[in-house]
């Protein structure tokens, strides 16, 4: 039996009656990237966040690393690490206390200082970690956030629209180094609405639209299934 | 607990900020120097007071006008001439009034016909201070009235005025449980609310600073989803809303205790000093007699029960806070927990509790705050058992409160809440 990073069975996720997920199933492999793209409200967020143990499935399953993410939450919690779509930081820590403050809550104590130092470096901020966040650009915040999640090490990493409202120099920067954690190993689960990004990062690609994956492969497969350009072409033909 | 610690540390370091500490030191000076301010006024209208004194008749009884308001504690300064430049004159001296003796005022006197002195009060602010100033003139002529009255009296009887003026004397006894004191009824009543006014005070202060912060805390977490990054943190979710209500408490306390000291100073302005001499030997052997005086242990209760109201705000605070979408709309879901507290806190301030109808006692009772605002009273009345049963009472509710707060927590709820009255994704 396959070891996978993440196994999705059937994942359906309800709000009083409104179905946003309905019956999601794919899997990620240890250092691949899965790409999750679709249109806004097709349910990548809160098919997200079912996966990062924010929010309870209504029905189906989800592994981490075969691991029950709704039974043995704890477990999976000390495994993965998730990066909410557009989410802040707190404003009147610095950029470093910030760092200082999660490689706390996620990794042993033993661990925190070179903890802390990776994620400076990866934020790459220069002197202005040391500043107050609230000083902080947007896409300074962004990659402070995206040097938090993947500062801890974590075997499965859930970044929910990592580039979201980011300038092309800042995008770049960031998808170069989600490229890089991938290469060393770590399982990435991604989600955007921007499906060229999509194509340039990921390994395996899955199409959800209204809540269902109505297409999973390569881009590479994806496009040629479909005789199209590009992934956006692709999810415009099956939608059609 | 060391990421209890760390949570908690990264609360306080976000309560604490320049934008919250700036504007409460500047409070606490402001009150400060109106304090200093409306001091400095009172003491000088309790010094001496200058009156302007216009003597048209120039007789003995004239002269023992002057004489009785001398010995009344005030300094008359003599005029004459017209009386409309007199009245200039006072006008631009800042004399708060002036006193004319009429001619003829010897010969109604002493003829027992009816007199009068003409009073002119020159109202320049209709402020506290301004009306002390008012109350000036009417407390001379009180001085000169019970003067003549007096000297009359002796005169004609030879025997002590007062024996006439006030035939029957009034003995006070102020009982209070089984204790009781020879003092009056108005000193006790005063000593008791220059104890307490300041616990009703302070609780209602740490209550709403501390929930508005809690549910602030919890709305801008939710708002900047920096919440849902600590949800899945490999952390225990009772440790988030344990450290989040410890922080806003630390911080709530820290703020009541810079507001009043500030607040002190500025009653201490109003009312002239200290309200109550506490070393007057009359009210110190009345405290003694009726054990006005909260000992340790009773210190111990009262700082329990307040303690335990202040719990249980924050926990309310906790949940309600869990259901505002953003910091804007904190104000409208809290409403709820500010009524709770003011209803008890005006009802416990203005009325009488007891003599409250049964039904509206029992629902006041229900309120978990209602307890620490009664339980000085009652412990200067002795009702231990409401005491003990008010911290009791709030300390159950604490628990639900926060079971119910661990349970948001613990589930999805704490997200879903705002699906549920928030725009969906």
């Amino acid at each position: 039996m396959k070891n996978y990073a993440l196994k999705v069975v059937n994942l359906r996720k309800k709000y009083g009656r409104f179905e946003a997920v309905r019956g999601v199933s794919f899997n990620v492999e240890p250092g691949e990237i899965f790409g999750l793209i679709g249109p806004n409200g097709a349910g990548k967020s809160t098919a997200l966040k079912c996966i990062a143990t924010i929010l309870s499935p209504s029905d189906g399953k989800i592994e981490v690393f075969g691991k029950d993410a709704t039974k043995d939450a704890n477990s999976v919690r000390s495994m993965i690490s998730y990066l909410p779509e557009e989410a802040g930081a707190y404003k009147n820590l610095t950029g470093i206390h910030y760092l200082q403050f999660m490689a706390e809550l996620f990794v042993a104590k033993n661990e925190i200082k070179a903890c802390v130092e990776r994620g400076e470096k990866i934020a790459d901020l220069g002197s202005k970690i040391k500043n107050k966040i609230n000083t902080y650009s947007k896409g300074m915040t962004r990659k402070l956030l995206l040097a938090r999640t993947v500062m801890i090490k974590p075997k499965l990493a859930i970044l929910d629209e990592p580039t979201s409202g980011l300038d092309v120099i800042n995008a770049l920067s960031i998808r170069k180094t989600v490229r890089e954690l991938a290469k060393n190993g770590m399982a990435v689960l991604l989600s955007s609405h921007n499906m060229l990004e999509i194509e340039y990062l990921s390994d395996k690609v899955g199409i959800l639209h209204n809540g269902r994956i109505i297409e999973t492969g390569t881009a590479n497969e994806l496009k040629n299934k479909h005789r199209a350009k590009n992934l956006e072409e692709v999810f415009a033909k099956i939608t059609e | 607990m060391n990421k209890f610690l760390t949570l908690l540390k990264k609360e306080i370091r976000e309560l604490l900020t320049p934008a919250m500490v700036i504007p409460l030191v500047i409070t606490m000076v402001i009150f400060m120097a109106i304090g200093n301010l409306v001091g400095n006024e009172t003491e000088k209208n309790l010094e001496s007071q200058t009156i302007w004194v216009v003597d048209n008749d120039q007789t003995t009884a004239s002269t023992s006008v002057i004489e009785f308001l001398r010995a009344a504690n005030y300094l008359p300064e003599m005029k004459s001439g017209d009386i409309n430049n007199v009245i200039d004159d006072a006008k631009q001296a800042k004399q708060a009034g002036l006193i004319l003796i009429p001619d003829g005022f010897e010969k109604n006197l002493n003829e027992m016909n009816p007199v009068s002195i003409d009073c002119y009060t020159i109202l320049k602010s209709f402020s506290m201070t301004g009306s002390m100033k008012a109350a000036t003139m009417q407390a001379a002529i009180d001085a000169i009235n019970t003067a003549f009255s007096d000297a009359t009296i002796t005169n004609k009887y030879q025997i002590d005025p007062a024996k006439i003026k006030t035939p029957v004397a009034r003995q006070d006894h102020v009982i209070i449980g089984d204790k009781e004191s020879l003092s009056d009824p108005q000193t006790v009543m005063s000593f008791i609310t220059s104890q307490t006014t300041f616990i009703p005070i302070i609780l209602f202060l740490v209550i709403i600073m501390a929930a508005q912060m809690l549910a602030v805390a919890v709305a801008s977490e939710k708002e900047n989803k920096t919440l849902e990054i600590l949800l899945s943190a490999p952390v225990d979710r009772r440790l988030i809303v344990m450290a989040k209500m410890v922080g806003a408490g630390i911080v709530a306390f820290l703020m009541a205790a810079v507001y009043m000291f500030g607040f002190r100073y500025y009653m201490n302005g109003l009312s002239g000093g200290e309200a109550l001499s506490n070393s007057s030997p009359a009210i110190q052997q009345a405290i003694t007699d009726l054990g006005l005086k909260l000992t340790v242990p009773q210190y111990a209760l009262l700082g329990l029960s307040l303690f335990a109201g202040i719990l249980c705000a924050l926990a309310i605070a906790m949940i309600l806070g869990s259901f505002a979408d953003s910091e804007k709309n904190v104000q409208a879901v809290i409403t709820p927990l500010m009524v709770l507290v003011m209803v008890p806190y005006f009802l416990v301030l203005f009325l009488d509790f007891n003599s409250l109808a049964p039904i509206i006692r029992y629902i006041v009772m229900a309120i978990p705050f209602a307890h620490p605002f009664m339980a000085a009273p009652n412990l200067f009345l002795g009702n231990y058992a409401m005491v003990w049963g008010g911290i009791v009472y709030q300390f159950i509710v604490f628990m639900i409160f926060v079971f119910i707060a661990a349970k948001l927590f613990t589930t999805d709820k704490i997200m879903t809440i705002r699906l549920k009255i928030g725009k969906k994704k």
